[in-house]
């Protein structure tokens, strides 16, 4: 199989090769799926910004 | 190699990160709205950028390498990447820990948990254990990138560390501490480019796939003694089942490092900065391809290896090597493939590093400062504190980063990236998918899931699992012996005893104790 002489090593690359295709197709199947958020998610994701901005000057940009 | 071409090819590689990196920092900076509104990135960019950060040079060069000792039975490890690490993260974790993230307006992987339980001692721990032990798995990363620059230009690697510390150290000054997404995609792609470039060329080189694999399953007899005496008969098949490296192999490195990604706190924060489930959804398909081309070809590569060196040498790959697996990837990069090869390598090998490092040390410099002293240990934080312990916390990780690369020895990039995955997971990972799924989970379960995964973690660190009882040498002071008990258990990884052991905890004392906070958070939540 494959010039393999185990078994499990070629489970392991077929299975391989099966775990990439469903990701794949999952990706596909729900491409431009779950894209809508409502008011509230947006705001709480505009705070959520703020505050992760903050985080970040603090880390690189600030003055300590 | 020629020095003046590396750096005629590295400098302008740096030349455009910096401008990536500004560009995307003066547009994003203090502009929230910008950055929720631009919801139109590319998700080819977004895929990218995903990549570069999951894949770093410790799964190039070290599990390659040690690819190269246990052959194709590692191919395993990618399958969990794609199966746990990508699909059933992506999909069951990711778009939970998103909504979380938002509504509980966490911004790191401990406040996300204390914040689901009202917990101020989760989050002062889990920023200490993050602080302590994470700069194991930085220096795995800088160990790898360090033995490609020691094997390309022929340096002594302690040169070789010092040269890519200064890089790294440039790059977070530069403003590099947080993957600019454009920067990351630039990262991702070079390194799918390399590794696709890589995977046809050891193929085409071996006669094709099917011939390939039947010369390394022909070289059996030539496999080290060493290897066979723990299990290892051949390169293209499993090893002996309950042998010793039987044992390393999947529990280590296979289901340590397979499951333990789900509870990496820089990943889990990933799942934070996603847009929307949509770009979760497609994420699934491209960060599929892109671990199925980084991870798979460098397990084929480094196992592989020992048919070409082999043909063109008369020695296996750990033979050239001189006993280190870590410079198997390196001298297989330097010696099989074209010299311009070389120079592109070293642009996947220093974004691979550098995509990995800089949220490694966004992820240190946060539980330091954020979650160990501003929201766990003070009651009156100062900002100016803060900012100083958060910096003085990034200079203590990389110096201990560099200490770690120049002291950790041989071979040790897998197994210390195992460590620092398994660990997380056997503290964190009950706890976590509870938080996620659980709406009766406590304080008191989180707290007993997270105590009981670490006691008995460094429990078998320092009595049962061999190789590190033998470093720290605790048991034999204690008791004579190198470790408490003889035999195959030896050899199972701490995480196999040490997770059951947190899920047990987690849910039984959960069960057994009532929380209305945690409850009454949960039904905001979902």
């Amino acid at each position: 199989m494959l010039g393999l002489t185990g078994f499990s090593v070629f489970l392991a690359y077929l299975l391989l090769l099966l775990t990439t295709a469903f990701g794949i197709v999952y990706g596909i199947m729900y491409w431009n799926k779950d894209g809508e958020i409502s008011e509230s998610e947006l705001q709480a994701e505009k705070d959520w910004m703020k505050e992760e901005i903050e985080i970040d000057e603090e880390l690189i940009g600030g003055d300590a | 190699m020629n020095i003046f071409w590396l750096m005629a090819t590295i400098l302008p590689y740096l030349a455009l990160v910096a401008y990536l990196g500004l560009k995307g920092y003066n547009e994003t900076k203090n502009s929230a709205d910008y950055m929720v509104g631009g919801r139109n990135i590319h998700p080819y960019v977004m895929a990218m950028s995903y990549g570069a950060t999951f894949i770093s040079t410790s799964a190039i060069v070290g599990f390659g390498g040690i690819a190269s000792l246990f052959g194709m039975s590692m191919l395993w490890l990618p399958v969990l990447n794609i199966g746990v690490g990508v699909i059933i993260a992506f999909i069951f974790f990711g778009k939970r820990t998103r909504k979380m993230g938002l509504m509980l307006n966490a911004h790191t992987f401990p406040e996300l948990l204390s914040k689901r339980v009202d917990s101020r001692f989760v989050q002062a721990s889990t920023g200490a254990v993050i602080f302590v032990f994470m700069p194991l798995y930085t220096a795995a990363v800088l160990i790898g990138a360090s033995r490609i620059l020691e094997g390309l230009l022929n340096i002594p690697y302690i040169y070789s560390v010092a040269i890519f510390s200064v890089l790294v150290a440039v790059y977070v000054i530069m403003g590099g501490l947080k993957g600019v997404m454009y920067t990351d995609a630039l990262q991702g792609t070079l390194m799918f480019g390399g590794m696709i470039i890589l995977l046809f060329f050891i193929y085409m080189n071996l006669g094709g796939i099917v011939d390939a694999h039947h010369s390394l399953s022909q070289m059996s007899s030539l496999i080290p003694e060493a290897l066979q005496k723990g299990g290892i008969y051949s390169w293209t098949g499993s090893a002996k089942f309950n042998s010793p490296l039987w044992w390393t192999i999947y529990s280590s490195i296979i289901l340590g490092v397979g499951i333990g990604v789900l509870a990496q706190p820089q990943l889990v924060v990933r799942f934070m900065t996603v847009k929307s489930n949509k770009e979760i959804n497609r994420a699934v398909a491209i960060g599929s391809v892109f671990i199925l081309v980084t991870v798979g070809t460098s397990f084929i590569v480094g196992a592989l290896s020992n048919v070409y060196f082999m043909n063109t040498t008369g020695k296996i790959s750990i033979a050239l090597a001189g006993g280190n697996a870590d410079k198997v990837i390196p001298l297989f990069i330097n010696q099989a493939l074209p010299g311009w090869f070389g120079y592109l390598f070293m642009l996947v090998i220093l974004s691979a590093a550098m995509s990995t490092l800089s949220s490694q040390y966004h992820v240190i410099g946060t539980s330091i400062g954020r979650d160990f002293y501003e929201k766990g240990i003070s009651k009156n934080p100062k900002k100016g504190r803060e900012i100083l312990i958060n910096r003085i916390g990034i200079l203590i990780s990389i110096l201990a980063t560099v200490f770690l690369s120049l002291k950790l020895g041989d071979g040790v990039i897998a197994t210390a990236t195992a460590i620092f995955f398994g660990l997380m997971a056997s503290c964190y990972l009950a706890p976590y998918i509870a938080s996620l799924y659980w709406k009766n989970f406590t304080k008191q379960g989180m707290i007993a899931g997270i105590v009981s995964g670490f006691i008995t973690s460094i429990f078998c660190f320092l009595f049962i699992h061999a190789k590190e009882a033998a470093v720290f040498g605790l048991c034999k002071a204690i008791t004579g012996k190198v470790t408490l008990f003889q035999g195959v258990i030896n050899f199972v990884d701490p995480m196999v005893i040490a997770l059951p052991v947190s899920v047990l905890f987690t849910v039984g004392v959960t069960l057994l104790t009532k929380d209305e906070k945690s409850r009454k958070i949960a039904d905001k939540l979902f």
